[in-house]
Formats: structure tokens, C-alpha cells, sequence
């Protein structure tokens, strides 16, 4: 073949490496791999060999200490394993964090469920009045961080035996409510609930929604009673909604560290949340990090159990058809009497903390609700003004409006949300990318797999990692401790679940063949991604950028640990002043951040809507 | 390799894993032929016309395009495929939804940095040539499917390209426009001259639009040659089935010798054969198409059981015991439901087929 020739550069096998290296996916692939093995599996390994190792301060552990080890920093021990398993501390350490765990995580399950559930049969189902307007205020808990309500609560229900000054249901009863109303596993489930219930009435809503009422209507007319559609018919068809709410709710209680630490630790009452970070305080990380483990392992068998048990269930939800219309059912008599109900609950769930928040903040002496104790005082008081009594207000302090330490600490928010998730969001249409169109290879498992990994973590201990990682020289990386890049890669690593989630699906919606009608006249990967993928993916892009800022401005329990004065953001912020009993800076901060996460979100509504316009749908 | 050979395939073979998509096979497509690869789904039709277009890399073998080496696995070279002289149509079309028709036929002009008003004055003249010289400004999803499909045709003929490849381009179209889509089609060949390769798992529309098709199964290429020949002389009993419309008959035939004459005998019907067709066997495999039975005294007799009429034409399903048979016979003749009628073969109008090894001996 003498126009063959031309090929014959080169030996057959570089050509194929050439050839092989140079697809896209393979190179993207590659380039997150090595990324995301640096960011999330060495994270996960030195998890796993601190546990198992000696550092510096195991020096003064008791152990150590009585049988005279000489402690080698870095050297195998199974020490830690001992003191949190096999020890006189275990109960203390392990086993009743764990069982509080269980109560709690538990508890705040299967009271959100039934929330969530209820309320999304009555928005979905049913002739409810205003059903609409109901829907999106039940969302809210969902748009603002989960603590708030803790903080509420504690407004509400604080009693005067762990110091400082006691709540609203003191002020106005002048009993003081009973330890287990104030604190504990109760305050902590119901705040949770409250918060947790939006997921399973967002998962439910939907597959209601999407079940054709004509299958309901063929079980009436062959004769099944109400009850007996709802059983056989409604049920089923939801129940892998419900199911995977559950277990998605179940891992995210099992992880969260604000509510517990609120409402828990002034009373020692531990989650291994709340254990970790204790630990980790302690410079006990070794013991820290298997607390971690078991929480992993706790969360990988959940989400085994949702793959066992729905996988093969998930798909019939899907199955009903566009054009069909659904009957509500005629709530009848009980109809406002429900309504009301639901008022009540959402007054309760979403409004009263909020109020409740914003009073304690015009509050000049905590505790003291009369009107002659109003004051501006935290929101645009001097620093040094004098109160009433002529002593300092807030010690000194400015109100927070003021305060250029709040303004450094909003901007800081501000900019670490932006920074990761606009980062997220291009890493997610990567990832997106490299994972669906180099699906069946081992790179795309790889990348599937260790970006979804974070998602196990427990954010303090995900923190604990990076803090003690980084904080020292790692290959071309240098110390990052105390740095804002280093809040920024663990709150980025942190994302990639979501963000390669949001990604591949928005690239399993655009078919092969839309890239390689482009490939067949020439186009390369930039132009491709450019003038087909990027237009295509653009407003699951947006979004994805938005619900990522979202949830990094309320992030608190991955960075709580690793934040340093210079580079505090409003949510630690909130945990000291909190922590230290200045309630009144901590509300109207936490106010500060609910109004931008709200501003937030319209936001995305806005562009939501705008962008599912013609075009793009098909 | 003859001087108008447009396309060659050498040993191509693709695996995926240990599942072999195609297996090894040669093809020679001849400059300026319609050939149709056609098969039922998961033959490996589609994967050989990627491969063809670049769009897929084979695990083996070679491909020629006007005689230039486009694949070779043994050289490891892959040409790009805006450098093989293709044109493809995809299934789904492909139109990207978030550009107009317009933008869409533009874009391989604009890959082609062609100058804006040179585009516009190329777009614009295939747009009237597909009648869609006023929906430049539209989105593909605001066309019906026959429009999309017509947009998907211009966007492949604007880089005017040598060969088109067509992957199951009418498959999504209702029956009616189906047919009109299959003449234009058919046109565009005919004005073009481009080489054209198709594929289809649709036995009519092969028939009526190739000059070539190629039969393909479990990724192997079972019989190539025209429509014509496909029909009277098919390679193998599948293929003799695959190409059928309605149902060719098959009945199993035992051999007769009576003196000194062979016949073949099924289901009351004894034909008379050349005895080194069948040579030692003793049965064979018959098959007759629909159209060759006949009215015949001496033949088969059988109860009618439904008779559709077509049109110009009739069907009538028949029965006798176990056997079956389907008859499309002129409309002429009467016969109604539960009555019994006495068919034969046309004369040399079957095929005999080898048990054993299924392929045709007659």
C-alpha cells in the first residue's frame, strides 16, 4: 500500500500509546485519578496508619506511660486499638458514643421519615389548601444549616444548671425544664427531625408525583378498598423512595456534629460525632481515628444495604409515563383541620426558631425577654458601649454589623464557597465526564469509586485528616497549615460525591453521538467540550455551582478543626461565640448566614427556571 | 484490490472483552454502491459501520478507503475520521439540541474555518435542497421527525463526502413517511453517486434501496450479493428466513426413490429432483416462499384457516396436521375459512437446504 507510507513514522507501539494517552477521557481521567488518590485515598490511608501508629503525643498516654513503652513516633502500635476497644476508657471512649449514636441517628431517622412522608402524601396527594405555597416553606430547613434550630431550642428550652442564663420557657414559667428537655438525645432528635425531614419529603414528593394515578384507579376499580390501593398499589411504588431517603438520611444524622455539639456536649453527652472532635482536641488523634473507622464502616454498610435492597427496585418508579393526571383525594372534613396542623408544624419547624433566633439577639442581658431590655446592641452597637447595668456590652464588643472581624469572617465564607464550588463544579463535568465516556475501564471505576469515597467520611474526622496531613511538607506541596488553600481542598474533596454525581448524570443525558457527530468533521476535545458539552450540561453546571456555595457557606464540622483565627468563616465563628455563651453574637451571625444561604437559593430558583427554557429540554 | 474499490475491510474482528462483536470479516465495496449491512439486532452491523467511520477502533484487521490504509491493527494506525471521506447519519440523529438547524449544518463548515458568508451561501442552498430553506432559525425540537431527519442529511452532505454511512437512519419514523424517506434516500444516491453503506434491520427497506446486501449474524457476514440473488438463492437457512415477508415455509423432507426417479416429499407435496442435488441424503431441509405455492390438483391438500386479503393480493394461512403453511395467492381466488385446497410449488421455485450444515444445496 504505497499510501500507507505516510503512517510509517514511528514504531506501531508508540503510536498506539500516543493514540491511547491522548484521548480525553483517558487524559482526564488520569489527571483526577492522581488527584483524587492524593486527596482522598492518602487522606484515607493515613487515617488508617494513624490508628495504628505511635505520634509524638501518645508520650503521656497512661499506658505509655505504666509500661514503660518508648514511643517512636510513626512505629506499628495496636495501643489505640486497645484503649478505644478493649479498655476500662471503652465504655466511656466507645460504647456509649456509639449507643447515643444509635439512639440519636435512629431517632432523628425514623421521626424525620415520618414527617417527611406524611407531609409529602398531603402535598402530593391530597386536596390540601395551598398545597403549593406549603411545599416550598417545607423546604426551608432544607436551604439553612441544621444548628440553627439547636441554637433555637436552646433559646427556648435552656435551663440554668449548666450556667449562663436559662431560656424563654423559664422566663415565662419560672420552672426550669428538666435536664432531658434541655439537653440530650430528645432536643437533639427533634432539632435533627426538623431539618432532616426535608429529604425524605423532597424524595417522596417526587416519586408520588410520578406515579400515574391510573394504576391506583385500575386497583379501585377491581374493587380494592382505599386502604387496600394505598397498601398494595401506592406503597410499593414508593417504597424504594422511601428506603433510599431513609438510608440517605440515616448516614448524613449518623454524621452530623453541630446539633450534637450544641445540645450535647454541655451536658457530656457524646455521639461519635462529638467524640472525635473531643479526641481530636485531646491530641488523641490515633483514638480519634478509629472512632472514624467505625463510622465508616457504619456508613459503607448502609449504603451497601441501599444497593442490595433497592438496587434492583429502584428502576420501576421511573417507568410512568409523561401525560397522565393525577387525582388528588378528597381530604373531606379533616381537610383544615390538617391544614392546620401542618401549619402548626411548619410555625414550629421553620418560623419560631427563626423568630426566636432573631429576639434573643435584641436582647441586652440574655434571658431577660421584656421589652426594656431591648437593645441594637449586637447588630450595630459601639464596641465599648454600656448597658443599662453600666457594665460592657458583649464585653466590649462591637455589634456584630460593626464588627470588621464579622465582615473578614462573611468575606472568608464568602470566598472559600465561591473558590470551591466553582472548582466542584468544573471537577464535576470532569469527572462527569471521564467516568460515563470512559465507562468499563478500570479509570473510570477508579474515579467513580474514590470520588464518591469522601462520601463516607465523617467530616470531622475528613478535617482531622487534612489538618494533621497537611500540616506538614507532603511531595511538591508545602505546609498548608493555617492556610485558606488548605479549607479549600478539604471542603473540594469533600464535594466530589456530589459533584461527580451531578456530573455523570448530566453527561448520561448527552448522548455519544451528539460528541461524535462533531468528532466525524474534526472537532477536538476543546472545541467539543466548548461547543457541545459545556452548552449542554451548562444549567446542571449552575446549579451544581450553587447548591455546592450553598452548603460550603454552612459547613462546619469538616473545617471546625482546621480554621485558624486568620482564616475563621461565620460558621466556626458562630461555634465560639456560641461555645462561650455570647448567644446573642451567635444568633444574629447564624441569622447573617441563614439570609445569604436564602439569597441563595432563590437564586437558584431563578435560574433554574430561566434556563429550562427551549432547546436545551429535548 | 480492483481499481474501484471504495472501501475495503480486511479481517476485521472487535471484541469487547470476550464477546466478539464482528468476527473476522472481508468486505469489498465497490465505488458508487448502495450496500445495505443487514441483520438482527446485536449482529455487529452498526459496530462495522464505527468501525468504518472511526468512530470505534477494531481489535483486528484492516480498512481501506480509496485505497489509502485508513486501520491497521498490526501498523497500530488509526486515521482521524474527518480524513476517511465519510459522512454518517446516526440513529438518533444527533442533532445538537441547543443550536439551530442552521448552526447545525454550519458546524462542519465553521470546523472547516471556512469564511461566514461561504458557509452561509452552502447552507443556504442545501437547506432549499432538503425543503428547509424556512426552519433555518429553529431548534431541532421544534421539527417533526421527518424535518430532524432532513436536517441530519443536510448536516452530512454539506462536507460533501465521498462515502455516506447511514446507521438505521428511518428507524424512527412512522411507517408512512418511512416509505417516502426511503425513496428520497434512494435519490440522494442515485444524484450524489456517493458509496453508500446502510444498515438495517429492516429486510424490505434492503431490499428496495440496496445494489448490495450483506447479511450479517453473531457477527460473522453470512451472504453478500444483490437483493435478487439474496431472495431466489440464500447462502443458509437463515438467511432464507431473515430475507422473508411474509414467512417463508421450511418443512423438513424426506428423500423418495421411485423408479428410478428422486423426489422430495413434504406435507402431501412430492416433487421431482435432479438425484446429485441431494446426493446420499436422506432428508433434507425444504423451503418455499409464500408466493410459490399454487393452485395444484395433484398437490398437498390442506385446511384454509384465515385468509387476509392485502389489497392486490391475499394471504391465507393453511394447515395440514402438524404442518403449516402461508400461500399469497391473487385475489381471484376464492376460498373461505375451513374449506381445504390442494397446493403445489411453482416449478424450481424452492430451495433445498443441508440438515446438517443448513446451507443451501438447491
Amino acid at each position: 500500500m504505497s499510501s500507507s507510507v505516510s503512517y510509517k513514522h514511528g514504531s506501531p507501539l508508540l503510536r498506539r500509546t500516543v493514540r491511547e494517552l491522548s484521548k480525553p477521557e483517558k487524559i482526564i481521567g488520569m489527571i483526577l485519578l492522581v488527584l483524587l488518590v492524593f486527596f482522598v485515598l492518602m487522606p484515607a490511608i493515613n487515617l488508617v496508619l494513624t490508628s495504628f501508629s505511635f505520634s509524638l503525643s501518645d508520650r503521656r498516654l497512661p499506658e505509655v506511660i505504666d509500661r514503660g513503652i518508648k514511643v517512636v513516633p510513626g512505629q506499628f502500635t495496636l495501643i489505640h486499638l486497645e484503649r478505644v476497644f478493649f479498655s476500662k476508657l471503652t465504655s466511656k471512649m466507645f460504647l456509649i458514643p456509639l449507643m447515643n449514636s444509635a439512639v440519636v441517628t435512629l431517632g432523628l431517622t425514623v421521626l424525620s421519615m415520618a414527617i417527611g412522608c406524611i407531609l409529602a402524601y398531603l402535598v402530593v396527594r391530597t386536596n390540601l389548601p395551598f398545597k403549593k405555597a406549603i411545599a416550598n416553606i417545607a423546604m426551608v430547613p432544607y436551604i439553612i444549616p441544621s444548628w440553627p434550630i439547636s441554637l433555637a431550642w436552646l433559646t427556648l428550652f435552656k435551663n440554668s444548671k449548666v450556667g449562663g442564663s436559662a431560656g424563654l420557657f423559664q422566663y415565662l414559667f419560672h420552672v426550669s425544664p428538666p435536664d432531658w428537655i434541655s439537653y440530650g438525645p430528645v432536643p437533639i432528635i427533634i432539632c435533627l427531625s426538623l431539618h432532616y425531614y426535608a429529604f425524605a419529603f423532597i424524595t417522596v414528593s417526587g416519586a408520588l408525583a410520578s406515579i400515574d394515578s391510573q394504576l391506583e384507579e385500575t386497583a379501585a376499580l377491581l374493587g380494592a378498598s382505599r386502604i387496600q390501593v394505598m397498601k398494595k398499589v401506592t406503597l410499593p411504588l414508593v417504597l424504594p423512595a422511601i428506603l433510599s431517603a431513609f438510608i440517605l438520611t440515616f448516614s448524613k444524622g449518623l454524621g452530623t456534629f453541630g446539633t450534637p455539639a450544641f445540645l450535647g456536649l454541655p451536658v457530656r453527652y457524646y455521639t461519635l460525632a462529638t467524640q472525635i472532635y473531643g479526641n481530636v482536641k485531646n491530641n488523641l488523634a490515633g483514638d480519634a481515628y478509629l472512632i472514624a473507622i467505625v463510622m465508616i464502616i457504619i456508613s459503607s454498610l448502609t449504603i451497601y444495604m441501599n444497593v442490595k435492597v433497592i438496587g434492583a427496585r429502584k428502576s420501576y418508579v421511573t417507568i410512568a409515563g409523561k401525560g397522565f393526571r393525577s387525582q388528588p383525594m378528597n381530604l373531606g372534613k379533616w381537610k383544615w383541620l390538617l391544614f392546620a396542623l401542618v401549619v402548626l408544624f411548619l410555625l414550629c419547624a421553620v418560623f419560631l426558631p427563626l423568630y426566636l433566633l432573631t429576639w434573643q439577639t435584641f436582647m441586652e442581658v440574655n434571658g431577660d425577654y421584656s421589652l426594656s431590655n431591648f437593645t441594637l446592641h449586637y447588630w450595630i452597637g459601639e464596641s465599648g458601649a454600656l448597658g443599662k447595668a453600666g457594665t460592657l456590652l458583649g464585653e466590649g464588643q462591637a455589634g456584630i454589623l460593626r464588627d470588621s472581624e464579622i465582615y473578614r469572617g462573611a468575606w472568608n465564607s464568602i470566598k472559600l464557597s465561591l473558590t470551591v464550588s466553582f472548582l466542584a463544579a468544573i471537577l464535576g463535568i470532569l469527572l462527569g465526564y471521564a467516568i460515563v465516556r470512559g465507562r468499563g475501564t478500570k479509570l473510570s471505576v477508579g474515579c467513580d469509586v474514590l470520588s464518591f469515597a469522601p462520601y463516607i467520611f465523617p467530616g470531622i474526622a475528613f478535617g482531622a485528616v487534612y489538618l494533621s496531613m497537611f500540616s506538614q511538607r507532603m511531595g511538591p506541596i508545602p505546609s498548608l497549615y493555617g492556610t485558606f488553600a488548605l479549607l479549600v481542598l478539604v471542603s473540594l474533596a469533600k464535594r466530589m460525591p456530589f459533584s461527580s454525581r451531578t456530573g455523570s448524570s448530566a453527561m448520561m443525558q448527552i448522548d455519544k453521538s451528539l460528541e461524535e457527530a462533531a468528532t466525524l468533521v474534526g472537532a477536538g476535545f476543546w472545541t467539543k467540550f466548548k461547543r457541545i458539552i459545556y452548552p449542554l450540561t451548562k444549567s446542571g453546571f449552575v446549579s451544581g455551582f450553587l447548591l455546592s456555595f450553598i452548603s460550603t457557606m454552612r459547613e462546619l464540622s469538616l473545617i471546625v478543626l482546621i480554621v485558624t483565627p486568620a482564616n475563621k468563616v461565620l460558621t466556626t465563628m458562630i461555634f465560639r461565640y456560641t461555645e462561650g455563651g455570647y448567644h446573642q453574637y451567635g444568633d444574629a451571625i447564624t441569622m447573617l448566614l441563614v439570609v445569604m444561604s436564602m439569597g441563595g437559593t432563590i437564586l437558584i430558583k431563578m435560574f433554574q427556571g430561566k434556563d429550562l427554557a427551549k432547546g436545551v429540554a429535548e | 484490490m480492483s481499481k474501484n474499490t471504495k472501501i475495503r475491510v480486511e479481517n476485521l474482528t472487535k471484541a469487547w472483552g470476550k464477546v466478539k462483536a464482528i468476527n473476522n470479516i472481508s468486505l469489498d465495496i465497490e465505488d458508487g454502491s448502495f450496500i445495505t449491512l443487514l441483520g438482527p439486532s446485536g449482529c455487529g452491523k452498526t459496530t462495522t459501520l464505527r468501525a468504518i467511520a472511526g468512530l470505534e477502533e477494531p481489535t483486528a484487521g484492516k480498512i481501506y478507503i480509496n485505497d489509502k490504509l485508513v486501520f491497521s491493527k498490526k501498523d497500530e494506525i488509526v486515521v482521524d475520521p474527518v480524513k476517511r471521506d465519510i459522512g454518517l447519519i446516526f440513529q438518533s440523529y444527533a442533532l445538537w439540541p441547543h443550536m439551530t438547524v442552521y448552526d447545525n449544518i454550519a458546524f462542519g463548515l465553521v470546523m472547516k474555518k471556512l469564511p461566514k458568508d461561504e458557509i452561509k451561501k452552502q447552507v443556504d442552498k442545501i437547506l432549499k435542497n432538503v425543503s428547509l430553506d424556512k426552519l433555518g432559525e429553529r431548534y431541532p425540537n421544534e421539527l417533526s421527525g421527518g424535518q430532524q431527519q432532513r436536517v441530519a442529511i443536510a448536516r452530512m452532505l454539506i462536507t460533501k463526502p465521498g462515502i455516506f454511512l447511514m446507521d438505521e437512519p428511518l428507524s424512527n419514523l412512522d411507517a408512512k413517511l418511512r416509505m417516502d424517506m426511503r425513496s428520497e434516500v434512494k435519490r440522494l444516491h442515485q444524484e450524489s453517486g456517493a458509496t453508500t453503506v446502510y444498515v438495517t434491520h429492516d429486510q424490505e427497506e434492503a431490499m428496495t434501496m440496496s445494489t448490495h446486501i450483506c447479511v450479517m449474524k453473531d457477527g460473522v457476514i453470512r451472504q453478500m450479493d444483490s437483493p435478487e440473488v439474496l431472495y431466489k438463492k440464500p447462502a443458509d437457512l437463515f438467511v432464507a428466513d431473515f430475507i422473508s415477508n411474509p414467512k417463508m415455509n421450511f418443512y423438513d423432507a424426506a428423500i423418495l426413490h421411485e423408479e428410478g426417479k428422486t423426489y422430495i416429499s413434504f406435507a402431501g407435496i412430492k416433487i421431482l429432483i435432479d438425484p446429485e442435488t441431494v446426493g446420499e441424503r436422506h432428508k433434507v431441509k425444504v423451503a418455499v416462499r409464500p408466493e410459490d405455492f399454487v393452485l395444484d390438483s395433484n398437490g398437498g391438500e390442506f385446511n384454509v384457516v384465515t385468509q387476509l386479503p392485502t389489497g392486490p393480493s391475499q394471504i391465507l394461512n393453511l394447515e395440514k396436521g402438524s404442518e403449516d403453511a402461508t400461500m399469497v395467492s391473487p385475489d381471484y381466488i376464492r376460498v373461505n375459512p375451513g374449506e381445504t385446497i390442494k397446493i403445489g410449488v411453482k416449478k424450481d421455485s424452492y430451495n433445498i437446504f443441508d440438515l446438517e450444515t443448513e446451507k443451501r444445496i438447491f
